[in-house]
């Protein structure tokens, strides 16, 4: 039995919510480490607030914690102020359930949720012990794994990471679990690297180290070439078939102190098909696989019941394309009739039908609704694939105020792809014509409408992976010239800090050599890049010069449409034929419909991964036939 | 409506709740407990329960009091019962009695807690040293400190410590840890905070101890009155 961290409570009760350190939540798991074959500690790489409001790990937590032989931990990263006193008084980081040191269970997973959080992954190795780069890792370490959307380029973090997982892990963690239980229990055959062979045989599994990178006489990245026979050239996501009846947790941990997301959540649907060119999302959780209505009231009983939350929320990419949500919503409001639980609804449409449903589960308290055009003309909405009119936007907010809200959220993008100053005004333009909406509808002058404009990330497996962002100088000139067409108090005007989606470009689309980036980051002090006050843009430009690397080469270059690409191995099932389709209708500001109710797009996820589309209302397939291009 | 008044502890991982999140625990409790609880009227119901006092962030109490109001009633075994069956480890309801739903509030009427006090030793020191400085403190006419308020434009106000530690305060050493017995008194200005009173005792009377490193556990909470502490169940 390892030994467990204790931390002298005097010492605790300095740091700021010493909650976060101590665990012992309703329905977390505690299990001797004697009476299992396989202990693993989950990370998420950022503050527990942040940590427990992820759906993801909470599912994998309670699923693999369903099983006797297995005992599933948390670890979070710690503030640092709790990082001081681990450092002063030589704590390693320990998890939440049994105290243990990270370095003493069988496996570490993290999860990639966004680059900002890379260098609290070195930080969270770092504290626990155990050496950063797997090279340096011997046979009594821990295997460190990652999974979850950034996984899918996981070059950037190749050198740190033993495996990765790519898609849903739901059946795949099982077949994982076992493959490590029976390799301990034969006595390692092989050490880590023959786990790591039979591991990198499956479905999903990417072992970075069984591959060398090879650039051209210019530097630029020519190929990953596998250097071990079980390393496929192409690694394809695991996929969840039959949704409906997929394992979810109906007994949430309930957190003792306020979290960002502090309610039960209702996972809907998996999958968004409305084919969002910029959305990386809308292409990793391909196809669209909906649950059905008895079987979510079913869940949100027990979860209520379960946690003694008085709020569930409705989560999906997005929950308002669910097939039956009117009849849902209603199942729901009936269930829980004089229970004080209300629905929740994170994410609406921009049409007039989403307001009808937001109206059902916001009976008393009319906070306020959230759209997101994305962009200010119909010419850049159409090169995006935003399929929204502003007649569409218009009518829902004309629903909105004729039932009583006053406040209306709008998200744009700037930066995108063929973006003139024409489509930001259009933006301006749009907030302008919803206040005079609010204003000709209700004659009342106290209305407010609130625009959010962040500026646009290239990400990998997207159509506009091969556009080049926009510069710092451009991007900041765009801000303010959106600010300057904003001259209404009742529309205040938000913008995103430009460096941080910089450095977001620069690992969302990069090779192995940025890991040397993210180590003299991390070295210089970086952590916690995802929050405004802790993000150093100064210190990473330094991590960048150290390396030898320039930012712009990964963020700001418009790469070729036949150039070979450093995730080119990772697929979510579509092809890359599709994405360069996408990327010249784009251009050309063709439209691609929605294949959830039409005929086939031809991304190829179907075919590919031998799954279908379910929609409750169109049935299994709708006898589509699905191509692939 | 049915007014229960319980006895509860909060302790282990929840004495590092703040008294807004410990309260919101409490409310999953009773929610999971399925206990006919009641709530307020209006477009934000919240559910009518109420504590003697707010215990701050590290301070953990053997006992507290919380009042809920219940639609109907439920024999206390069965309300300690269902409620224990669901709640994290750190609370417990320890006792229970149903009173006029007229009675004051316990806030209004919960005035002496007593707690005791633990932190490190800075430096060497004895147990005459301690003492010394608890005989000092004890033997002050008047212990003042300033008080500069946050909300209120950082307003100063001297206050006398005196006027709050009614009972002589106690200590020992046992294992390089000062403990301290201390009761706090609250008047109608208010009371003073366990840490104030660790701060003063090391600023003014040399208590061989780190400001900033102490932990409170409150052990008893009272109406004190005419020199007697009678219990909230006394009502």
């Amino acid at each position: 039995m390892s030994r467990t961290v204790s931390i002298d409570p005097i010492l605790l009760s300095k740091v700021s919510k010493p909650a976060r350190y101590v665990g012992g939540e309703w329905n977390s798991i505690v299990k001797n480490h004697d009476d299992v074959k396989l202990t693993v500690a989950y990370c998420f790489p950022d503050v527990y607030e942040v940590a427990m409001s992820h759906l993801g790990l909470r599912i994998l937590y309670s699923l693999l914690n369903e099983r006797k032989d297995i005992a599933a931990e948390r670890v979070y990263a710690p503030w640092p102020d709790m990082e001081e006193i681990m450092r002063k008084e030589s704590y390693p980081l320990f998890s939440l359930e049994t105290k243990t040191p990270v370095i003493h269970f069988d496996m570490v997973g993290f999860t990639l949720q966004y680059e900002m959080s890379f260098t609290n992954i070195l930080n969270m190795l770092d504290l626990s012990g155990i050496p950063l780069f797997s090279k340096d890792r011997d046979e009594d370490m821990p295997i460190i794994a990652a999974g979850g959307p950034c996984a899918y380029n996981a070059e950037p973090l190749a050198d740190y990471i033993d495996i990765f997982f790519l898609g849903e892990s739901e059946e795949s963690v099982c077949l994982l679990a076992d493959t490590i239980i029976a390799w301990k229990e034969q006595g390692k055959p092989g050490g880590k690297k023959q786990l790591l062979k039979t591991l990198a045989a499956q479905q999903g599994n990417y072992v970075p180290a069984f591959y060398r990178d090879e650039y051209d006489e210019d530097g630029n990245f020519k190929s990953l070439i596998p250097i071990e026979p079980e390393a496929g050239t192409h690694i394809q996501k695991c996929v969840i078939a039959d949704e409906e009846h997929v394992f979810f947790p109906t007994k949430p941990i309930v957190p003792n102190i306020n979290i960002i997301h502090n309610r039960a959540v209702l996972e809907l649907f998996r999958g968004c098909s409305r084919g969002c060119r910029f959305c990386q999302a809308g292409m990793l959780y391909r196809p669209i696989r909906e649950k059905t209505p008895q079987r979510l009231v079913q869940l949100a009983g027990d979860i209520i019941k379960n946690s003694g939350y008085d709020e569930i929320s409705l989560m999906s990419l997005s929950s308002a394309d669910y097939s039956c949500l009117p009849e849902l919503v209603d199942m729901l409001i009936e269930k829980f009739k004089g229970q004080k639980v209300s629905v929740s609804l994170p994410s609406l449409r921009v049409d007039s039908f989403s307001v009808d449903v937001a109206k059902k589960v916001q009976q008393v308290r009319k906070s306020g609704l959230t759209f997101a055009p994305e962009a200010g003309t119909q010419r850049l909405r159409d090169v995006i694939n935003k399929g929204v009119t502003e007649e569409n936007l218009l009518a829902a907010c004309e629903n909105a105020f004729r039932n009583g809200w006053t406040t209306v959220k709008l998200y744009f993008m700037m930066g995108l792809p063929t973006e003139t100053d024409a489509d930001l005004a259009g933006i301006a333009d749009l907030a302008y014509k919803v206040l005079n909406l609010y204003r000709h509808i209700t004659g009342k002058n106290n209305g407010k409408v609130t625009v959010s404009v962040s500026s646009f990330v290239p990400k990998s497996h997207t159509a506009f992976q091969w556009f080049g962002q926009l510069p710092i100088e451009e991007i900041e000139r765009k801000q303010i010239y959106i600010k300057n067409l904003i001259r209404d108090k009742h529309i205040s005007y938000h913008y995103h800090d430009a460096k941080t989606g910089r450095l977001e470009a620069a690992f969302a689309r990069g090779d192995r050599r940025m890991g040397t980036v993210l180590y003299e980051a991390w070295k210089l002090g970086c952590k916690f890049d995802g929050w405004t006050e802790m993000f150093h843009y100064d210190m990473w430009l330094q991590a960048f010069r150290q390396a030898g690397i320039n930012p712009d080469y990964y963020a700001a270059r418009q790469r070729d449409i036949d150039e070979p690409l450093p995730w080119d191995h990772l697929t979510d099932g579509a092809t890359k034929s599709f994405l360069q389709r996408e990327w010249k209708k784009a251009a050309a500001a063709e439209l691609t419909h929605d294949c959830r109710h039409l005929e086939c797009t031809g991304c190829g996820v179907c075919p590919n991964l031998g799954v279908h589309i379910i929609d409750n209302k169109e049935g299994r397939d709708h006898g589509k036939t699905a191509f692939s291009y | 409506m049915e007014r229960l008044r319980l006895a509860i502890k909060k302790d282990g991982a929840l004495q590092f709740l703040s008294h807004l999140d410990f309260a919101r625990t409490v409310r999953y409790i009773i929610i999971r407990a399925a206990l006919p609880v009641c709530y307020s009227e209006g477009f934000n119901p919240h559910m009518k329960i109420s504590f003697a006092s707010a215990l701050g962030v590290g301070v953990s109490a053997d006992i507290e009091y919380m009042d809920m109001e219940l639609s109907e009633k439920i024999p206390v075994p069965n309300v300690i019962s269902r409620m224990n069956s669901q709640s994290p480890k750190g609370f417990a309801a320890l006792d229970g009695k149903y009173v006029d739903d007229k009675a004051p509030k316990l806030m209004a009427v919960a005035n002496y807690s007593i707690y005791e006090l633990t932190g490190p030793i800075n430096g060497i020191t004895t147990t005459s040293q301690l003492e010394q400085s608890l005989i000092a403190f004890n033997t002050a006419a008047e212990v003042t400190y300033e008080k500069i308020s946050i909300k209120d434009k950082h307003k100063v106000r001297v206050i006398d410590i005196k006027k709050h530690v009614i009972e002589p305060i106690t200590g020992y050493i046992k294992t390089g840890r000062i403990f301290l017995h201390v009761g706090i008194y609250q008047t109608k200005e208010g009371a003073v905070k366990p840490s104030q009173i660790w701060q003063v005792l090391e600023t003014q009377f040399k208590l061989p101890a780190y400001t900033d490193m102490m932990l409170a556990r409150r052990t008893g909470i009272y109406i004190h009155e005419n020199g007697v502490n009678r219990s909230l169940f006394e009502v």
